[in-house]
């Protein structure tokens, strides 16, 4: 019998898209074998585009490093440069910055139900989810008063107040999709179908997430419980207390299982941000800036949060002058994605690429291979 | 025959949805962003908004600055301006009286 050798894209199949995923693989007896990862990025160096500018004028550039965890790259940036002036934030603009972080975490969790579904082909579920995660964007508009890429958590607070009313209006949104939840758990964790097609499929045992140091919503369905919003906690994620959920298999329906609860725990964030917002006139604090300058003392600064996918950091280094001397982040993407997912679909049915892919919730453009 | 039919229904329905908003009153500008606004009033001529542009957008009329449309309304420019001059209008940014 002939062997075919067949190319899936993962990423749009243009040549000129950046961040392309394929992977070639051969079938044999209906499944997958062999198969090969190549990665098509041209990889800017951040660490020296971002040297070449003043710390102000990096801002709107950090907001634009990735598409899902643009706030959490804002935070991350924002927090180094606060923790090297050793500037405090005012009690408001934590608020507010983990009310934007939250949502967008929400949204980035709707996109993920919106990518399995379109991998199952469950169209209900796909334009729900595409429904709920634009109504979230909504949100977000409102916050930031502003485009979605524009920034808003800044070095010293956050960019502009949320108004009273416009507060309302969110918490009666979030209210909306937490009744709707109950009708995600109908469509899909009790659905049989949904139940048949994703248990068992793409298992990641712990052994493969300690040796490819995987952070996030993937580690967590396999019961390891690292979350950086309670081991070190930052803005106000001391405040709440969750319980945490466990699962018994780190397949493709836990993982949707993982983010569809902590869709719900970031909803009781909410909740708890709503009922307890202080009123303050000042939500900046804007000593750093003179001048048309941001000053940054001489230091280095380590700093860590939760972002949609997993543990994101970011590394800055200042040696007193007006341009960074060094920075890098790093994003919870797969670090060693080539040889896991290699290990991971590898054998699996031909059906289940798409819904394996979609399930560890792969951004190409953030990959390093 | 059929397939025809439904692309057609579903432009339509695209149609009907544009007009909807339309109706509403729905103000594109508001969802993009806005638009970035210096008070000449309040303008000090300082220029640290010229600097700080990252587009280069900024540029100086007579005794105020304007904004052309390259702006990508970052607002480092708001966030830097010791005057409180530069604002986003149709937006949430002002302050709550």
């Amino acid at each position: 019998m002939n062997k075919r050798f067949p190319r899936f894209y993962y990423s749009p199949p243009f040549s000129t898209v950046n961040g392309r995923v394929t992977i070639d693989y051969e079938i044999e007896n209906g499944g997958i074998s062999s198969p090969s990862f190549c990665f098509d990025n041209e990889r800017f160096n951040e660490s020296d585009s971002f040297c070449k500018n003043e710390y102000l004028k990096n801002i709107p550039l950090v907001s634009r490093l990735s598409f899902l965890e643009n706030h959490t790259c804002e935070e991350l940036y924002s927090s180094a440069i606060e923790e090297l002036n050793k500037i405090d934030v005012p009690e408001i603009a934590k608020y507010y910055r983990t009310l934007i972080l939250e949502l967008s975490r929400i949204a980035g969790f709707f996109l993920n139900i919106y990518n399995i579904s379109s991998a199952l082909k469950f169209e209900v579920a796909r334009m729900w989810s595409l429904a709920d995660r634009e109504r979230i964007q909504q949100l977000i508009f409102k916050v930031k008063g502003n485009e979605y890429f524009a920034p808003y958590i800044v070095p010293g607070g956050v960019r502009c107040a949320v108004l009273s009313k416009n507060m309302k209006f969110i918490e009666e949104e979030i209210l909306l999709i937490e009744t709707k939840l109950n009708d995600y758990d109908k469509l899909l964790f009790q659905n049989e179908f949904f139940r048949m097609r994703t248990a068992g499929v793409g298992t990641v045992t712990k052994k493969e997430i300690a040796d490819y140091g995987i952070t996030g919503p993937v580690a967590r369905a396999a019961n390891v419980s690292f979350d950086v919003r309670k081991k070190l906690p930052y803005e106000i994620y001391g405040n709440f207390k969750t319980n945490p959920h466990f699962y018994s298999h780190s397949d493709v329906y836990d993982r949707l299982l993982c983010r569809r609860n902590e869709i719900s725990d970031s909803i009781e964030m909410l909740k708890f941000i709503f009922a307890n917002i202080p009123y303050e006139k000042h939500f900046a604090n804007l000593d750093m800036y003179e001048h048309g300058q941001l000053t940054v003392k001489a230091g280095v600064a380590l700093k860590r949060a939760e972002g949609v996918n997993g543990e994101f950091i970011c590394m800055l280094e200042s040696d007193g002058s007006s341009k960074p001397s060094n920075i890098k982040f790093r994003s919870p993407m797969y670090h060693l994605a080539g040889d896991f997912i290699k290990n991971l679909i590898n054998n699996t049915s031909i059906d289940d690429i798409d819904l394996v892919l979609s399930s560890l919730f792969l951004i190409p453009m953030e990959m390093h291979i | 025959m059929i397939k025809i039919g439904r692309l057609l229904e579903s432009l339509l329905q695209l149609k009907y949805i544009a007009r909807e908003s339309e109706s509403k009153g729905y103000d594109e500008s508001a969802e993009n962003g806005g638009i970035v606004e210096i008070e000449a009033s309040k303008c000090t001529n300082c220029g640290d908004c010229v600097k700080v542009c990252y587009t280069l957008s900024i540029r100086q009329v007579g005794d105020s600055h304007k904004v052309d449309d390259s702006c990508i309304r970052c607002m480092l420019c708001e966030l830097i301006c010791p005057a409180n001059a530069i604002h986003l209008q149709n937006t949430n940014s002002e302050t709550e009286e």
